[in-house]
């Protein structure tokens, strides 16, 4: 029984206000109280993992960026990591490297994002500029070396596509002084106003069983007061080469989740600082042969997406096409969440906690 | 082999392994809840987040990998269970021990048409309600659900499905 | 013998500047030949003048190039200095429907069912390579190639996805076809109708 014959039911519907996709979902109400949601997905299923089938491995890397568009850098270097693994292709130091700085930047992107789109959600306009004027200036980064605002193509199989810019070291270096020096403003006009503070705190419990049975990887689980790092349980990249620490918050309220990703963009900053001066030198592609086949077998890798782990599954049959190519999407538990953390709130309560539970409809619909 | 694979070995004498790779632990689907249940309530390595239930078709029958982890060591194990044949496949559900298993077997009901006995509301999440087939088996036509402007009634009611001693109701 | 066709000349947003204008012609001559009073085609450029210059959009972001459009209101690329002030959030309030983002079947009904709760006069801008042809997905089931299918279509804007100046560049254009029409009387606002009469009569 999905609802009762008697119940109300209202249909926040695909197209609405709100920035995180086209997702609906059928609630019913008992005055402004939610009873149950029933979120449809599928507005947006581009049948990715169809398409894959047919594809050859390189070609199958140019659809990952638009999975998750925020984390593109990191679905793409999750599924490149697959195919080498399977291949048995060794890439460069001076590659990995490039990857991992990559990839948090393209963190600290995301939750600017997040933290812009948070607050326009819940009616604080001024915010959001704040956010995407950081924001312009790491896509200016990326511009300079991969040519892309958002949709970059920047990992292949074997390493990565073009050097760094000669200005890259400096610029990064620059806009980590910046950001340091700026996040007081981000906190001042949002996170001490009393408004966001009660709106959110004690808002949208989700008790630690419940996480991990819901699989709520990512900043959800951590504010629940799990420890879900992949980066630190299975690490991958240059990962082992640098020390953070785990941010963890044991309420499991939308404050905590919204704290957890504010901490990690400056966990960020300090990893980028770890690894900027040190980039050793070497080449940053391997060559690999025009056609790729991988042995037969199952091969599976995981990275530590914006939003939780992403994670890849690919079954070879000794083709130059994948068998299956399925692609563990980060959002997928967290809208399965958005029951379990709901019910028996209210209805402006449901658009505070989506925004808090941070996912992006492309990823789950693939 | 790692210690959980040594578990799985010890506690159902028809697993075996295959090692091209990932090593994966095949399990016949009559053992699959008993092994399920000793793996989330082992005392060393509880397995207690399901990070992934993917279905794939093998042409002759389906199967569905079950990746495991466990929260407090960080050791992964991934199961695979078969189905009996191609035509009306089905396979016990596993959503009592894993809440998130809920929502992803019903992906693999939608994309393969592998029905979960004892799931509580087994129906379609990404495609339209009135779609026929199941797109991902290897037989699919692509052109059989032409752009259809209709808009769907959502069902309020859904199907349960039973073990019945030959098949499913 | 070729003449040198003059071409249309609209306040402000000379032609040379434009590189697709041979739609601007055509439409022009289809005005010319049913002729404007002194009165009313006054009348019509300042009303044509007013309503170019505050275009209000649709909140329909389906996919990567919204968050394009996002950026496109953030401070650096200020969307607002032309008029596109606010994003309006119902249907019967908008002006026009940028759809950005893939169309899937499931959100095809959708989008026909927000484009007829629009009022008249409405325009469609078609953002991003999945919009004018399904993009990179267009071997999929349950992609729609190209969204001229469901709705029709004034202003196409190319790239996957398009850099904020090519969304001006597009949104520019539509200021200028909305500057020719003509407002009062006359039947160019239904000027797809026009041409399918006539291709159904040939």
């Amino acid at each position: 029984m999905v609802f009762d014959p008697d119940d109300f039911i209202v249909n926040i519907g695909p197209q609405h206000p709100s920035t995180h996709g086209v997702l609906r979902m059928r609630t019913s109400l008992d005055g402004e109280t939610v009873k149950k949601i029933d979120p449809i997905l599928g507005y947006i299923h581009r049948g990715i993992e169809k398409m894959n089938e047919s594809l050859t491995y390189p070609q199958t890397l140019a659809l990952t960026d638009r999975l998750d568009y925020l984390s593109a850098h990191q679905s793409r270097h999750a599924l490149c990591m697959c195919i080498e693994k399977a291949a048995g292709i060794e890439i460069s130091e001076r590659a990995q490297y490039i990857r991992t700085i990559m990839d948090e930047l393209q963190r600290i992107d995301s939750h600017l994002l997040f933290y812009s789109c948070l607050a326009m959600d819940m009616g604080a306009l001024t915010p959001f500029f704040y956010g995407f004027r950081e924001r312009e200036m790491i896509l200016d980064i990326f511009e300079e070396t991969t040519g892309g605002r958002l949709i970059q193509n920047y990992n292949v199989i074997g390493g990565v596509q073009a050097d760094l810019h000669p200005d890259f070291v400096r610029k990064v270096k620059d806009f980590i002084v910046h950001l340091r020096g700026i996040i007081h403003e981000y906190h001042d006009i949002f996170t001490d106003s009393v408004i966001a503070r009660t709106r959110l705190k004690q808002i949208g419990l989700l008790s630690r069983e419940d996480a991990i049975s819901l699989g709520t990887t990512g900043g959800t689980g951590l504010a629940s007061g799990w420890a879900n790092d992949v980066r630190k349980h299975h690490p991958y990249a240059a990962y082992d080469k640098v020390d953070f620490k785990k941010i963890v918050y044991p309420h499991g309220d939308s404050f905590d989740r919204y704290m957890v990703r504010m901490d990690e963009i400056m966990e960020s900053c300090h990893i980028i600082e770890q690894l900027i001066d040190n980039i050793p030198e070497g080449e940053f592609k391997v060559k690999t042969r025009p056609i790729i086949k991988l042995p037969e077998g199952v091969f599976t890798a995981s990275v530590e997406a914006s939003r939780g782990e992403f994670g890849v599954f690919l079954i070879s049959k000794g083709d130059k096409f994948p068998y299956r190519l399925h692609y563990r999407s980060t959002g997928l538990p967290l809208v399965h969440a958005m029951d379990t953390v709901c019910r028996g709130g209210k209805i402006a309560d449901l658009i505070a906690i989506g925004g808090t539970l941070d996912f992006v409809i492309p990823d789950i619909d693939r | 082999m790692t210690e959980t694979e040594e578990k799985i070995k010890q506690w159902c004498g028809a697993a075996t392994f295959e090692e091209a790779g990932e090593t994966v632990a095949v399990i016949p689907s009559s053992e699959l809840e008993a092994v399920c249940l000793r793996l989330h309530e082992d005392k060393t390595d509880p397995m207690d987040y399901l990070r992934d239930l993917v279905a794939a078709d093998y042409g002759d029958k389906f199967s569905v990998f079950y990746q495991l982890e466990s929260s407090k060591t960080g050791a992964r194990v991934i199961l695979r269970t078969d189905t009996e044949g191609h035509d009306a496949p089905f396979l016990p559900t596993v959503c009592h021990l894993w809440k998130t298993a809920e929502i992803k077997e019903r992906e693999a009901y939608e994309f393969f048409g592998i029905r979960f006995t004892g799931h509580p509301d087994m129906r379609r999440i990404f495609l339209r309600e009135d779609w026929k087939g199941y797109p991902m088996r290897k037989d699919y036509d692509m052109n059989s659900n032409p752009l259809n402007m209709e808009h769907e009634v959502n069902a309020d009611v859904t199907e349960e499905y039973d073990l019945k001693p030959d098949g499913t109701i | 013998m070729e003449m040198k066709r003059k071409l249309p000349k609209i306040k402000d947003m000379t032609s040379e500047e434009f590189k697709n204008n041979d739609y601007l012609l055509r439409m022009v001559d289809k005005l010319n030949r049913d002729g404007a009073g002194i009165i009313l085609g006054t009348l019509d450029e300042l009303i044509n003048w007013g309503r170019s210059n505050s275009l209000w959009s649709l909140t329909f972001g389906t996919s990567c190039c919204a968050i394009e459009f996002m950026a496109l209101g953030a401070a650096r690329y200020d969307m607002a200095r032309f008029g596109f002030v606010v994003t309006r959030n119902s249907p019967r309030q908008a002006d026009m429907i940028m759809v950005l983002g893939t169309i899937t079947y499931r959100m095809a009904p959708v989008l026909k069912r927000l484009y007829d709760q629009m009022a008249e006069p409405k325009y469609v801008v078609a953002v991003g390579g999945c919009t004018i042809s399904g993009g990179p997905f267009r071997k999929s089931y349950h992609v729609v190639n190209g969204i001229d299918n469901i709705v029709p279509v004034d202003v196409y804007i190319p790239g996957c996805p398009p850099r904020p100046e090519a969304f001006f560049y597009g949104m520019m254009q539509l200021q200028r076809k909305v500057k020719t029409e003509r407002f009062l009387g006359g039947r160019n606002r239904k000027e797809k109708t026009n041409e399918t009469d006539e291709k159904k009569e040939a």
